[in-house]
């Protein structure tokens, strides 16, 4: 198994780097309730500055890998998303939420076996400034477009698990160099 | 150089034990029993097409799989042991393997849950391993695993946490399995119970070994591991769904009572069960819709799975050994 870091460079915007406070940074994690292993988590950081870092759990092809990636675009897309984020936000009002937009429509009924328990954190000078967690996307996504304001926080976990959905050949190969 | 080893062993007694049902819980109630697409409340055959989505990005190397768990599902064989480690299967060290979690979620989309509390809230780690249940009205799960120390087993003290697992009331053993397989045979109720028994026991791996059965557990239990194989069905897994075939009357034998057969679509979209292989943040996932057919029993509507291509899989070649000339 590789054990190695690899720093992997993809600018895919033009962007002026923008000085700003490194430390300032989300957070998301997955823990993948399937995998009775060790090491069951998918760890996703996105600094303001626009560095990607992702590790990955003990069943994917990069398990081992410590991928760092650059991607402004992203970046800006994410952080501009957080003015929208309510802070007094938790995991029990999120629920209540739910809970009456499902009361109020007559939809037919929803199950999905991803439960995973997704942890996003939202870290500014190195402390955590806001967190939740949730082990519903799926239905989260399914009634998506009745969530109304909520809406960020699926597009913002959404957002986050698409950086770590990464050409698996081409970081292997650059590890190799 | 690794071998496949099947062994199949029909174990007679006069009990049998069953699992749980997908959408049962708080929500819409702890008795739910779910049904595979197409069943109305009328007997039958119930014909579900499974196929591989031609977005997935590979298709022709999960053939074989898809066309083994098909075979496996319509068979309903009980199978012990059913969990092949290491150098008893075809996979490798560090690989796990697609046509084991393709089963397990093939199950899910035709109705079974986790015999084990899997990925509820709050709970993990071990503490996963107590059968499936719901937090009760203090909203909290409470756990004891009693004098044997074996979470999932039937002297577990879980106050006031609400069972979501069928049983059979003779004797609460997961890994045997006798029929009729209906309600005149299996309990949610805690008062059937064997005297001394404190819980329902599911088809845990240690809970197995406890009572004789090694390398043996449920497919729907959830917790899967690295180099291991497990193609092959459980005690609990057939009672469940046959729990389910005896029909919205949960009487074996009569008009309402249906049977299952699965079959291999190809490379396709649009068929029952789609199984769409490509990146996603988790391993892999069943998602369905339901609707109530009468009492207790939901039917499922659509079904779909997505599996993480991400993974670093073993995508096995051969075709089951028994079933591959078309036995069924």
């Amino acid at each position: 198994m590789k054990n190695s870091t690899l720093t992997l460079i993809v600018l895919t915007a033009c962007f002026p780097v923008i000085a700003s406070n490194d430390e300032s940074s989300i957070v998301l994690i997955r823990t993948i309730h399937a995998l009775a292993v060790d090491d069951n988590k998918l760890i996703i950081k996105s600094s303001k500055t626009g560095d990607v870092e992702l590790k990955f759990p003990q069943s994917h092809q990069l398990y081992g890998y410590t991928v760092k990636t650059k991607d402004f675009e992203k970046s800006k897309a994410l952080y501009s998303k957080l003015g929208d984020i309510n802070y007094d936000w938790s995991h029990e009002k999120l629920k209540y939420k739910l809970a009456v937009v499902k009361k109020n429509l007559n939809h037919p009924l929803f199950y999905s076996s991803d439960r995973d328990l997704i942890e996003l954190k939202l870290k500014e000078q190195g402390k955590i400034k806001w967190q939740i967690s949730l082990n519903n996307l799926q239905e989260l996504k399914r009634y998506y477009s009745y969530l109304g304001q909520w809406q960020v926080l699926v597009d913002l976990i959404v957002e986050m698990e698409s950086l770590s959905l990464i050409d698996i050949d081409k970081v292997k190969k650059e590890s190799q160099k | 150089m690794k071998s496949l080893i099947l062994m199949i062993s029909l174990l007679f007694s006069a009990s049998v034990n069953s699992g749980s049902f997908i959408f049962a819980g708080e929500a819409n109630g702890v008795g739910i029993v779910a049904h595979p697409q197409g069943y109305t409340g009328a007997g039958g055959t119930l014909n579900i097409s499974v196929c591989i989505d031609p977005a997935s990005t590979v298709t022709t190397s999960l053939e074989t799989s898809v066309t083994n768990v098909v075979h496996t599902w319509n068979q309903l064989l009980v199978t012990s042991p059913n969990l092949f480690l290491g150098a008893n299967n075809n996979i490798g060290g560090s690989q796990f393997d697609w046509e084991s979690v393709a089963l397990h979620e093939v199950g899910h989309c035709i109705g079974l849950a986790h015999p084990n509390l899997g990925s509820q809230t709050g709970v993990t780690g071990a503490n996963t391993n107590y059968t499936n249940s719901t937090d009760g009205v203090d909203n909290g799960f409470d756990f004891g695993f009693g004098g044997d120390g074996i979470r999932g087993s039937n002297d577990d003290v879980r106050d006031d946490d609400i069972n979501l697992h069928w049983y059979n009331t003779g004797v609460n053993n997961p890994f045997i399995v006798s029929p009729p397989y209906d309600s005149s045979n299996y309990s949610m109720v805690l008062a059937d119970l064997p005297g001394g028994h404190n819980y329902p026991a599911n088809a845990d791996r240690t809970v197995g070994s406890a009572l004789g059965f090694t390398n043996t557990e449920a497919v729907m239990q959830q917790g899967t591991f690295n180099d291991e194989g497990q193609r092959n069905l459980g005690a609990d897994d057939v009672s469940t769904l046959r729990l389910a075939m005896s029909g919205v009357d949960m009487v074996q034998g009569n008009a309402d009572d249906y049977t299952i057969k699965l079959f291999y679509g190809g490379i396709t979209a649009g068929c029952d069960i789609n199984i769409l292989h490509h990146p996603i943040g988790g391993l892999a996932f069943c998602q369905a819709g339901g609707a109530f057919v009468g009492g207790s029993n939901i039917s499922i509507t659509t079904a779909s799975i997505e599996i993480n291509s991400g993974t670093n899989w073993f995508f096995n070649n051969t075709g089951d050994l028994i079933f591959a000339n078309g036995f069924e």
